[in-house]
């Protein structure tokens, strides 16, 4: 900074008012703490969990019999199309960036996000959201073209009404909250490191976090260009994928997919992170391989991209670009092999205490190994031809993502469930929960894999009983049932322990990394000490320290690689605005389904609420522009 | 840094540390890259999705020739305000708050000389959204961008409200440099897209 400025800052008196009070309601709605608006994804996100399984346990009722009468094929559609939606947008990314929310600063050393306030509106776009698509499926104008929306199906021809505008608009709720929330992850672990937490000390599930940041910023475009052109195909004319005016229902497919492969790889890197983290803390070792696991980490990300043809081997592709996709599916298998070995390396010998958390790795580690070798077997365009659009796939991406991101997130739930909330969970009701969903998913998903070897197809409301595909429905049916019961013990063990279990001491598993460092929960961001980290493994090896003069309302900015302290800025005042531009958003989105004004005129009021949000609270260091002004104006006056 | 002994715990006295910084030591720095990377990648998937099409068609273009002389005008007038955004943002890094206020509102005023120049591009289009697979794009592209214009300028605006205020916060600083970035990227991102339609689209 140069004197002149200096010294004219020191003129300009900075006010240092103390922050209104407000009350409890505006304080809940304004925060900026990480950890409450982590809390809040991951509960939201469990809620939408629940309603997708819901879901999912009304089809398999459907379906447990030939000729059944449960919903209709019309409800049915609705239902098949929600569900995945729920899981792959409402669930699977916003629980996995709300762990990162809460945890990414915690494992950093960071007080809090790099811009809190947008992870606010990052939370309330994705509530409004996910209650935007359960109204639309209540009023039986729910989304039913599937997940992936194909066109023609999908288009205006085929899908007239409002449900398909009903997902594409979906779409852009949670992607604006998925993209919001991975720029601030990644800029926390960049920019707001505790002095000492280099690149090559991250814990490995902040890497995990991080790559899938990178992920989502490359990824979610894709759909939102997709879900935009499809809306304007429907609503004012556009034929992006109109055939009979020269758009192409296959650039949807390349488009979609182009988002829909890495998604896969952004639902369960961040799972994978947990069981590092688990692995480590229960074997009480540190984890062999760290260098060959974050490379994992980014060689599944970068590879991830160049696959999504897989999904298109039914389309009748050039032979030579059929291959290169096989390769390249089957190469990625590589990445993840590796880290499988690194946790089998790492808990050989070790004698880890088989708890609760552990027993939902070990359910991971048997069913994700399924998972990727079906995955193997789907890369080969013969087997992928064969079993397009069959139970097969079905069974394969269940396995995949159940196997991949649910059990370790079940795990890293339990393994973090005393940090956010102070409490213990019943090891024996985790034992229980954990059995019955490995026990229950495998009855319900297995068998999935012999009805698509038989033909049965994907999406199909019923069937006839010549088919003799009844019985193993049956049984998936049964295993769905036994799942969904695993699942509400793991619920009533959190609700019980919220209220009756005992309270948690700050490192309760003896475990290495910062977030053990504070109390069980942790106190508010700015009560937070700021540490100096002495190792990859700080509570493990080396001396904490700590840093003094940065006041309560300042953070700490330090550099990317080597986590060296820059400079310090203030803490932004919680307030209402990123609440009030999530609804007027809001607002713009679900009025363009109707009409493009929409557009324009949401865009004036977002604009609106956006300047008042920006505008400055003169709580920082300033300057006097006017002297200042006329000080550079009129240099030969100053000169005499 | 500064160590104090007497304890186990090493400790470390950070209260000399500036209060303010510039550029890519900054997060509003980042979260302004990440931020252009996530609309380069929607702009990249658009351009590809143009290619993608043309595939598809016999004769290129499939309507009506565009008109040259407005797609130019519109891309020459973007690239004009290149020079005060590099200008302010240099004065702003550099904290010379006159200059970069000055350079400001020229660029400001330049930016909406370009949007009146990308109104009229819009209407020179020869055919409508409804017309093709070809039309739809390059609507939907030229659209894209322009809100992509719009909201660069008006983000301009409330800048130099900002700066006529008679007490500026230092970070208004780093705000006025993220706001050149972005610039920047809304006005380089649209070159390949004029190169794209104009270049084949004119007719010869």
């Amino acid at each position: 900074m140069n004197p002149a400025l200096e010294s004219t800052i020191g003129n300009a008196p900075v006010t240092r008012s103390e922050p209104r009070r407000h009350s409890a309601v505006y304080d809940w709605l304004a925060s900026t703490e990480h950890t409450a608006i982590g809390r809040r994804f991951i509960a939201t996100a469990l809620g939408f969990f629940v309603l997708g399984g819901i879901l999912a346990l009304i089809m398999r009722l459907q379906l447990a019999r030939p000729l059944l009468h449960v919903v209709g094929p019309d409800r049915y559609n609705q239902i098949f199309t929600t569900h995945g939606s729920t899981m792959m947008f409402l669930f699977a990314v916003p629980v996995m960036q709300g762990l990162g929310l809460y945890f990414v600063p915690l494992m950093v050393g960071a007080r809090n996000l790099a811009f809190p306030r947008l992870a606010n509106f990052a939370f309330w776009i994705y509530l409004f959201g996910g209650i935007f698509l359960y109204i639309a499926l209540l009023s039986n104008t729910g989304p039913d073209a599937g997940w992936f929306a194909y066109v023609p199906l999908s288009g205006p021809e085929h899908s007239p009404g409002k449900r398909v505008d009903v997902w594409a608009q979906l779409i852009t709720f949670t992607e604006l909250s998925a993209l919001s929330v991975a720029v601030n992850l990644i800029v926390t672990t960049f920019k707001h490191k505790a002095p000492g937490m280099s690149l090559d000390r991250l814990p490995i599930f902040v890497w995990g976090s991080l790559v899938t940041s990178f992920m989502v910023l490359f990824a979610m475009p894709a759909v939102i260009i997709a879900s935009t052109c499809l809306a304007l195909d429907r609503l004012v004319g556009t034929h992006f994928f109109n055939p009979a005016e020269g758009g192409d229902p296959l650039l949807w497919q390349h488009m979609f997919w182009f988002f829909g492969h890495p998604e896969v790889y952004i639902i369960f890197l961040p799972g994978l992170g947990m069981v590092s983290e688990i692995v480590v803390s229960t074997s009480k070792r540190t984890l062999v391989g760290y260098v060959p696991v974050v490379l994992a980490n980014v060689a599944t990300a970068v590879l991830a991209f160049g696959l999504w043809v897989h999904h298109m081997f039914a389309t009748g592709l050039p032979q030579l670009g059929a291959s290169f996709f096989t390769g390249a599916s089957i190469l990625i298998a590589i990445p993840t092999g590796v880290q499988f070995f690194c946790w089998i390396a790492t808990i050989w010998g070790s004698k880890p205490k088989i708890d609760a958390q552990f027993s939902f790795i070990l359910a991971f580690f048997a069913t994700f190994l399924i998972g990727g070798l079906t995955g193997v077997m789907l890369a080969a365009v013969p087997i992928n031809i064969q079993v397009h659009d069959t139970f097969f796939v079905v069974a394969h991406l269940h396995y995949v993502l159940i196997g991949g991101a649910v059990f370790p997130l079940l795990g890293g739930l339990t393994h973090w469930f005393p940090k956010l909330t102070g409490r213990m969970l019943s090891e024996r009701l985790g034992f229980l929960s954990s059995g019955f969903v490995f026990f229950g998913f495998n009855l319900a998903f297995f068998p999935q894999h012999l009805l698509g070897l038989r033909g049965m197809p994907r999406r199909i409301y019923t069937y006839l009983p010549e088919t003799e595909w009844g019985f193993w429905n049956l049984i998936s049916t049964i295993g769905a049932f036994l799942l969904a019961l695993g699942v509400l013990i793991f619920l009533i063990n959190a609700a019980r322990s919220l209220h009756k279990g005992p309270a948690a001491p700050a490192n309760p598993w003896g475990a290495e990394s910062l977030e053990w460092a504070v109390s069980s929960p942790p106190p508010p961001s700015a009560e937070r000490k700021i540490l100096l980290v002495p190792s990859r493994y700080p509570l493990w090896f080396g001396q904490l320290g700590r840093v003094v003069g940065v006041a309560r309302d300042e953070q700490l900015v330090t550099r990317v690689v080597d986590a060296e302290p820059d400079h310090v800025v203030k803490a932004p005042i919680p307030n209402l605005m990123p609440l009030v531009t999530a609804l007027a958003t809001a607002c713009l989105i679900v009025a363009c389904i109707f009409t493009p004004w929409g557009l324009p005129v949401g865009a004036v009021f977002v604009s609106a609420a956006l300047f008042v949000w920006f505008w400055p609270t003169d709580r920082e260091p300033a300057l006097d522009t006017e002297r200042r002004f006329r000080d550079e104006s009129e240099p030969k006056r100053v000169a005499t | 840094m500064t160590e104090h002994g007497g304890t186990l715990e090493p400790i470390v006295d950070l209260s000399a540390l500036p209060r303010h910084a510039m550029g890519a030591r900054t997060p509003l720095w980042w979260g302004t890259v990440l931020l252009i990377a996530i609309e380069s990648t929607c702009f990249a998937i658009l351009f590809t999705a143009y290619l993608y099409v043309r595939n598809d068609f016999q004769e290129w273009p499939p309507d009506e020739h565009l008109r040259a002389l407005p797609g130019a005008l519109s891309a020459a007038s973007l690239l004009l305000t290149i020079v005060p955004t590099w200008l302010y943002r240099a004065h702003a890094c550099a904290h010379r708050f006159a200059s970069m206020r000055r350079w400001l509102v020229i660029a400001t005023a330049l930016s909406f000389l370009a949007i009146l120049a990308r109104v009229w591009e819009i209407h020179a289009l020869p055919f409508s959204w409804t017309g093709s697979a070809y039309a739809s794009i390059v609507w939907m592209s030229t659209g894209m961008h322009t809100v992509e214009i719009v909201t660069g300028a008006v983000e301009s605006v409330f800048m130099c409200v900002l700066l006529f205020r008679p007490k500026m916060e230092l970070k208004t600083f780093e705000d006025v440099e993220a706001g050149a970035l972005f610039w920047f990227f809304s006005v380089f991102v649209w070159l390949p897209f004029a190169a794209l339609f104009y270049l084949e689209g004119v007719a010869r």
